[in-house]
């Protein structure tokens, strides 16, 4: 019986060792070794500190390119970015709806003295209205519990491939699946897919800007996960096949629930 | 008459000097731009020559031939990839497990047939896809021992031995089974997306489901056990090694402009140097065994068009006479990517892109200074703007005029340049 009993065990453990998708480190692990942390973690409002933060280059004219970490509120219209740079730190919070942002800095030379700026937020890169916005985004959060948004392009293969995978896994997960197609490509291209794993359907180009602000040109296919209108800033890149795909729907489930509370 | 002649003479006048700056990546010294049928999606090059592809159409993969400028047939599944070292005449489809074929043998298919090659040899046990291949020590162009890595289900790899006798390949698996890839990991494996080996196959680059974040690491060839080396400090795009294994290649998306830009990143030092110019839009890039630097555009107008809309296959080269050898190739063009002198050529690009209203970072203004065309270099080396130059790119307007001089292109001539032009 103990040897069953250790058995057990041992395989719990190799199976839990399989287990790929642990919860994230995000913010935390990200601003360990920053200038004025305590600035900053004053100024950051207690409930962004557990939601998944994502990695962002950020391109300020005559410094260096530096490597940030974002955050954005798809209810809220608001998104944050925080990066550090020599003896500085910074925290960006913007808002889509007053098109404002404010940039507050901390000096490190300055005894993290703090200075704000207020200023008018960039235009986004926009992809024209055609096709899938942000209105219809938020029709889209807005009419189903949870989902998923797929991405495809004509120029990567797998990306075809994997619109069944993902149909399947949605489909038996029981939520909404979004088929969008990469706004840049050339939708003749794209009509030459038809028949061939994608369908008329799935030609509609995803121009949001809360899809694109989330890297969505790194690579296809990718995927997003929503939940209670809160779309995650993680995204899923690569082909995967449908027990992947619904593996990572029940941990992005979890993780989502925990988002936002 | 005369009343309006005068105004005729004032804009033909004033219209030199409203063009004189070159704002498009005109600006940028490319020394080749290919119109490369389609888009460029999984690049990678067998021998001086041949480009594999996936691409448009509702085909898997394509072939280009950059010596002739012309495409070639290729068998038609996903993801082709060609053998490293050897005659770069054998390549792979993750197809039936891996699959092996001959690049003449898909040369010599009906058009109709290309779904339907015959590979030379085929496992069926190294399942998964997005496959990369590196070239262990100790090969020989006729006898090579090749590692294939696969994605999905925590990665895993199998080495081959690829024997040539004549005009035959002879493969042969070196383990009885695939090995796991990074199990000794907390994750348990690289379910990480897109794992990518290295040109020596001792080193694997993976995309980390936690963190988001891709990292490299030390691959171990029994156990396939992984030990992180360098952590990539941002989301990437599929990464690709130079073939010194020095350098990994990546695609980060700027939030700015939503356009892709070219990252070379050292392995050992985790420098990092920007490669494209703030105009490109980079879908994907590869390295050539003599140190090419290879990348696919987005369309941008100043490029050769393709039906698709895509802006060019751009070819950064070593400037390297032709005789050296490819083992001497051990870093990046150091006169593109290596300058001694950084602030020079980030002085340069701040001023063209003052001119040109761009509100360049240090490291786009590097990129642009460092492969500026020296045909522009007086439209933008101006007593005005050196004098608005910063106090950390105070230089003179000899110095930098010698700077920007210095990137005329230079003249070589290999085989594949003088079929080209």
């Amino acid at each position: 019986m103990r040897i069953i009993s250790k058995i057990l065990v041992l395989f719990s453990v190799i199976i839990c060792s399989q287990n790929l998708y642990s919860a994230s480190p995000d913010y935390g692990d990200e601003l360990k070794t920053v200038v004025c942390i305590g600035g900053l973690a004053q100024a950051v409002d207690a409930h962004l500190k557990t939601q998944s933060w994502v990695p962002e280059p950020i391109s300020i004219p005559r410094k260096p390119l530096i490597n940030g970490i974002a955050f954005r509120d798809s209810r809220t219209k608001k998104y944050y970015k925080i990066w550090s740079f020599k003896n500085e730190t910074s925290l960006l919070e913007g808002d889509l709806k007053s098109k404002e942002e404010i940039l507050k800095t901390w000096n490190n030379l300055k005894a993290c003295a703090l200075t704000q700026e207020k200023r008018k937020a960039p235009e986004f890169p926009s992809f024209g209205k055609v096709g899938f916005s942000d209105a219809e985004l938020d029709k889209t959060l807005n009419a189903n519990p949870w989902g998923v948004i797929y991405v495809w392009t004509p120029y990567m293969p797998l990306s075809v491939e994997g619109l069944k995978e993902i149909r399947d896994a949605v489909h038996a997960k029981g939520g909404n699946l979004t088929v969008l197609l990469d706004p840049k490509a050339d939708p003749v291209e794209a009509k030459k897919w038809i028949g061939k794993g994608a369908t008329d359907a799935d030609l509609n180009p995803a121009t949001s800007d809360e899809l694109n602000s989330r890297e969505m040109g790194l690579h296809y296919p990718i995927a997003f996960i929503y939940k209670n209108k809160f779309l995650s800033n993680r995204t899923y890149v690569g082909f995967k096949y449908n027990n992947i795909y619904q593996k990572w729907i029940d941990i992005e489930s979890a993780e989502l629930a925990k988002d936002m509370k | 008459m005369k009343k309006h002649l005068h105004w005729v003479v004032y804009i033909v006048l004033l219209t030199p000097c409203a063009h004189s700056v070159e704002c498009s990546s005109k600006v940028l010294k490319t020394q080749k731009i290919y119109n490369l049928p389609g888009a460029g999606y999984w690049m990678q090059a067998a021998g001086d020559c041949r480009l594999t592809y996936t691409s448009v159409g509702g085909v898997g993969s394509k072939l280009f031939n950059m010596c002739t400028n012309k495409p070639e047939q290729i068998t038609a599944n996903i993801d082709a990839y060609p053998l490293p070292g050897g005659d770069g005449e054998v390549y792979v489809h993750p197809t039936d497990g891996i699959s092996f074929y001959k690049f003449k043998d898909a040369a010599a298919l009906a058009p109709e047939n290309l779904r339907r090659g015959v590979p030379i040899y085929k496992d069926p046990a190294l399942q998964g896809n997005y496959e990369s291949i590196g070239l262990l020590k100790g090969s020989t162009p006729d006898h090579r021992t090749i590692r294939i890595a696969m994605g999905n289900a925590g990665g895993t790899f199998r080495d081959y031995t690829v024997d040539k006798e004549n005009d035959n390949y002879h493969i042969t698996p070196v383990q009885p089974n695939t090995v796991r890839v990074c199990k000794n990991l907390p994750s348990g494996g690289l379910e990480t997306e897109l794992p990518i080996l290295s040109r020596d196959g001792t080193m694997i680059a993976g995309r980390e489901f936690n963190s988001r974040k891709s990292q490299v690491f030390r691959l171990d060839s029994e156990s396939g056990a992984c030990t992180p080396i360098r952590g990539i400090p941002l989301s990437t795009s599929k990464v690709s090694f130079t073939f010194d294994n020095k350098n990994i290649l990546y695609v980060v998306i700027d939030p700015n402009t939503n356009k892709g830009r070219l990252i070379a990143m050292n392995v050992e030092s985790g420098t990092t140097t920007t490669m494209s110019g703030p105009d490109e839009d980079v879908m994907y890039m590869t390295a050539k065994e003599d140190g090419t630097i290879l990348y696919s555009r987005r369309g941008i107008d100043d490029a050769p068009q393709s039906t698709t809309g895509m802006g060019g296959l751009v070819s950064l080269e070593r400037n390297r006479p032709a005789d050296q050898s490819v083992s001497d190739l051990v870093e990046l063009d150091p006169k593109l990517f290596d300058t001694a002198e950084p602030k020079k050529y980030e002085a340069l690009g701040l001023m063209w892109g003052d001119a040109c209203e761009k509100d360049l970072d240090l490291d786009y203004a590097l990129a642009v200074g460092q492969r500026f065309n020296s045909k522009f270099c007086s439209d933008v080396v101006t007593d005005k703007a050196v004098a608005n130059l910063d106090i950390d790119h105070k230089f003179t307007k000899i110095d930098l005029m010698a700077a920007c001089n210095g990137n005329a292109q230079p003249e070589r001539k290999t085989r594949a340049s003088r079929i080209s032009r």
